[in-house]
């Protein structure tokens, strides 16, 4: 407690009181003033009283009611303070019948438990917990761009057509994702590294995507008599370890030179679940992560990913290229050979 | 325009002189204080009063004028302004039904409470949990609600009090602000 703080006693606070419901004379106030002027805390004690005063007189408990209607009460700012006043209490009202403010923030009522007793873990999780909000405010953001870019390369090229099919299918698998991070980060506090390692790699996906739709941008609008800049293939998964399929390894792919991008459409074998994330990987280089399957017309399970230009060019020389696909727990669900044959 | 900007500079490295940006808090911080005080001295338009004061009060440090304590100073600079202002201006009298007008509920009412309703959630956390529960209850169950909420919040009884003033102020602010635009 500060040496001000001392000052203010039960018989200042009545000359405050005094002041307040202007019963001092015009020399005693200016006294009291030149008090607060020189004492923020005991100016602050003025206002803490102030509103004391208004709630009590809205509780009909002030028994100095009439001097506070006739000596307060007298300009339009301080009967709007006062009516402000009314709707808190009106609306604190219906809350303690309700009691819901607490419950409506009750997911949020874990870090208020933080400060009351902070530890290095509390403090840490408060962080991640900013760190992770921040995150997805700006997966919300940059989702909206991504939109707006594809948007607007809709009227632009037909031959992207296909490449915008892909691309928004992974947003909307990455507004699923966001969805689901917003509600584990509601319900996890305790594995939030975890979730900053999800949202780290959905920073790469969308940093991939973002590649990928710059890429597109440049294509020039009146070329479609050119050679595609964008193809697409779809795979089927090699046989494994005692599973039945129609897997047809080994397909060799003719892939014109000047090809940017390449979506893949991976058919996933029926072992694998619709309700898990997967990811994948290029000759050991991982190249997409956190895929949702979706199933296609035929009834497959089917992944979506582009394979961008730098992934492309990377790859291309090599003759036969190893996908394999894996779950979040990195074990192998299915593999397909390629042979890329340039054009 | 150059002269007032001028002023302003010299008003802020008085506040302080190292940090431009906790100057311009410090200077906002004031500007509340002055509202709240010509407010207290039912000046007509408390928010208008304390701009004026504190632009008087840069324009006398820029002028050289020696002011030790600035703050001191801007609330004597703001008296003289509610002086000027109360010269100009008739009081603004009560309607005679005062009263009745509070009990009738109006539009207005249900405006200012869609209002509170929207700063209550513009509010942060914390500032939100203090005025929901400090101002919440009534006798005894106050009181212990008080003690509970400072233990939670890990403060003292007088900053707890100090906190909810703050918040209220705050609530306050974006209330008006909220009708203003309404």
């Amino acid at each position: 407690m500060t040496e001000s703080e001392t000052i203010i006693n039960n018989s200042d606070e009545n000359l405050l009181r005094q002041y307040l419901l202007g019963e001092l004379s015009e020399a005693e106030s200016e006294a009291l003033e030149e008090r607060f002027i020189d004492d923020q805390v005991i100016f602050e004690q003025v206002l803490a009283l102030e509103n004391k005063l208004i709630d009590s007189y809205l509780l009909n408990r002030l028994p100095e009611r009439e001097l506070f209607e006739k000596n307060y009460l007298v300009t339009p700012e301080k009967q709007g303070k006062v009516e402000t006043a009314r709707a808190l209490q009106t609306y604190l009202a219906g809350q303690g019948a309700k009691k819901s403010v607490p419950e409506k923030i009750s997911g949020w009522q874990k870090v208020s438990e933080m400060f009351a007793a902070p530890s290095i873990w509390q403090y840490a999780t408060v962080g991640l917990l900013i760190l992770l909000t921040l995150g997805g405010s700006f997966l919300i953001v940059d989702r909206t761009r991504l939109n707006n870019q594809i948007a607007a390369l809709q009227s632009n090229n037909p031959a992207v057509s296909s490449r915008e099919e892909d691309l928004n299918s992974q947003l909307a698998a990455a507004r699923q994702r966001e969805n689901e991070l917003q509600n584990r980060l509601r319900e996890e506090t305790g594995q939030s590294q975890s979730l900053v390692n999800e949202l780290d790699n959905e920073r790469k996906t969308r940093e991939r995507l973002e590649d990928e739709i710059e890429k597109i941008r440049r294509i020039p609008k009146q070329n479609s008599s050119l050679a595609p800049e964008l193809a697409t293939i779809t795979l089927r998964p090699e046989p494994r370890q005692g599973e039945m399929t129609t897997a047809n390894p080994k397909i060799p792919i003719a892939i014109p030179r000047n090809v940017e991008a390449l979506s893949v459409k991976l058919i996933l074998p029926f072992t694998a679940k619709i309700e898990n994330r997967y990811l994948v990987e290029f000759n050991g280089l991982q190249v997409a992560s956190n895929l949702a399957p979706k199933v296609d017309p035929s009834g497959s399970k089917i992944l979506r990913f582009v394979l961008s230009g730098k992934n492309i060019s990377r790859n291309f020389g090599v003759e036969a290229a190893l996908i394999k696909v894996k779950d979040l727990g990195k074990n192998v669900i299915a593999d397909y050979s390629v042979e890329f044959k340039p054009q | 325009m150059t002269v007032y900007n001028s002023a302003m500079d010299f008003l802020l490295a008085k506040l302080d002189a190292e940090d431009r940006e906790r100057a311009g808090e410090k200077y906002l911080v004031l500007l509340d204080e002055l509202a709240n005080f010509l407010r207290l001295k039912n000046s007509s338009d408390s928010q208008t009063a304390a701009e004026e004061a504190l632009d008087r009060t840069a324009k006398k440090i820029a002028a050289g004028a020696d002011v030790l304590h600035i703050r001191a100073y801007a609330f004597r600079v703001a008296k003289f302004v509610l002086l000027e202002q109360r010269r100009k201006l008739q009081p603004d009298a009560l309607p005679e039904n005062y009263e009745n007008r509070f009990a009738a509920p109006e539009i207005k009412s249900d405006l200012r409470l869609e209002c509170l309703e929207e700063c209550l959630n513009a509010l942060g956390f914390i500032d939100r949990e203090i005025i929901v529960n400090y101002y919440e209850g009534e006798g005894r169950s106050k009181a212990d609600l008080k003690i509970k909420l400072a233990e939670r919040f890990g403060l003292t009884m007088t900053a707890l009090k100090l906190r909810a003033l703050r918040a209220r102020q705050k609530l306050e602010k974006c209330i008006n602000n909220c009708l203003a635009k309404k």
